[in-house]
């Protein structure tokens, strides 16, 4: 790794949480920030480390676009660090840095408006032998059906792009990563039922746009 | 509204899990971090420093919801001031009663001025009066 060169984050009274720890990742994230407050710059590439899968995820996902994704994530980090002083723990680091992720990406998408241009990452080749891409490239007849990946990936990030930037939120994070509705719900500051009711609707409209892969 | 309504749906979206940027993608993504932080510590001064944090802080504020709730605000303080200035004012009508009050008093205080407070009136006046 290269030597760190950053300048410690104004330094504040450490974390304190309000809600008991989900796990050893809460415990051990409030460890990490808990350091990188004091200075421990290691501490922040470690939390880097932890969540840019993740958080690429969740931006690449929204934007079908793997420039701004990459460039939009420095941001998010960037943000943080400067933040992070003032990060109290009143909520998890986790569900902290969704949150600047998340409203990073509304704005930049909001900025775009209609220039946005896709630009997809690659397939990894596990996907052939997952499950669900098994269940999609059989019939219900149990016949099974040649389905090109390309093709498919294609389909699908333009299936995402036609829903508005709140729909295509909501099937990020709870479709593709795997969130709780009550999760989404604090990372968006919005209720449970408004998450459950944009899932509804998204979800309504994408089977209207990928009818002929879910026949 | 129920999951399994759409779970072929919801399967399809699962394997956009699988577009993933490669590998070494994160330590290529902190080297980049690091340079850029050092390049904006080196580039900004002080300055420039105090407006990104206090752009950050304030960065809610930029938000249309909380937009429009601080221009609710507003408005509401402007009305309660223009309510509370308007009962302070006096009426038209009030206004000139209580100048006509004022000028009573004054024009009083002179009579009580111009006559001759506790002077002895020489005897020879009083009966040349009568």
């Amino acid at each position: 790794m290269e030597e760190s060169t950053l300048s410690a984050p104004s330094a504040a009274s450490p974390a304190i949480p309000s809600e008991p720890p989900a796990g050893s990742s809460a415990a051990e994230d409030r460890d990490l920030v808990a350091r990188a407050q004091n200075g421990d710059t290691r501490a922040f590439d470690d939390l880097i480390r932890k969540y840019t899968n993740k958080l690429y995820g969740l931006v690449y996902n929204m934007t079908s676009n793997r420039e701004d994704t990459a460039d939009l994530l420095q941001e998010v980090f960037a943000k943080a660090y400067r933040s992070l002083g003032r990060f109290l723990g009143k909520s998890s680091f986790y569900t902290w840095i969704y949150s600047i992720a998340v409203n990073m990406t509304l704005n930049h998408i909001k900025k775009r408006g209609r220039h946005m241009k896709v630009s997809l990452d690659d397939v990894d080749t596990g996907i052939e032998n997952d499950p669900d891409f098994i269940a999609v490239t059989t019939a219900k007849t149990g016949v099974g059906r040649e389905v090109n990946i390309h093709e498919l990936q294609k389909r699908l990030n333009e299936a995402m792009m036609k829903l508005s930037v709140d729909h295509r939120t909501v099937v990020t994070l709870y479709d593709v990563q795997g969130h709780q509705h009550a999760e989404i719900s604090r990372m968006l500051g919005v209720s449970e039922g408004t998450v459950r009711s944009r899932l509804f609707y998204a979800h309504r409209q994408l089977q209207a746009y990928l009818e002929d892969f879910v026949k | 509204m129920n999951d399994e309504e759409f779970e072929d749906i919801r399967k399809l979206m699962r394997l956009k899990r699988h577009e993933t940027p490669g590998e070494g993608f994160t330590d290529s993504f902190i080297k980049v971090f690091h340079r850029r932080q050092r390049d904006i510590a080196q580039q900004q001064s002080g300055l420039d420093r105090f407006l990104q944090m206090l752009g950050d802080k304030f960065e809610a504020f930029l938000n249309p919801k909380w937009g429009l709730a601080a221009a609710a605000a507003v408005i509401a303080l402007v009305a309660v001031m223009l309510n509370g200035f308007n009962e302070a004012a006096p009426q038209p009508a009030q206004a000139v009663t209580k100048v006509e009050d004022a000028k009573k008093k004054a024009e009083e205080k002179n009579e009580l001025q111009n006559k001759p407070n506790g002077v002895a009136i020489p005897i020879s006046d009083l009966k040349d009066s009568k």
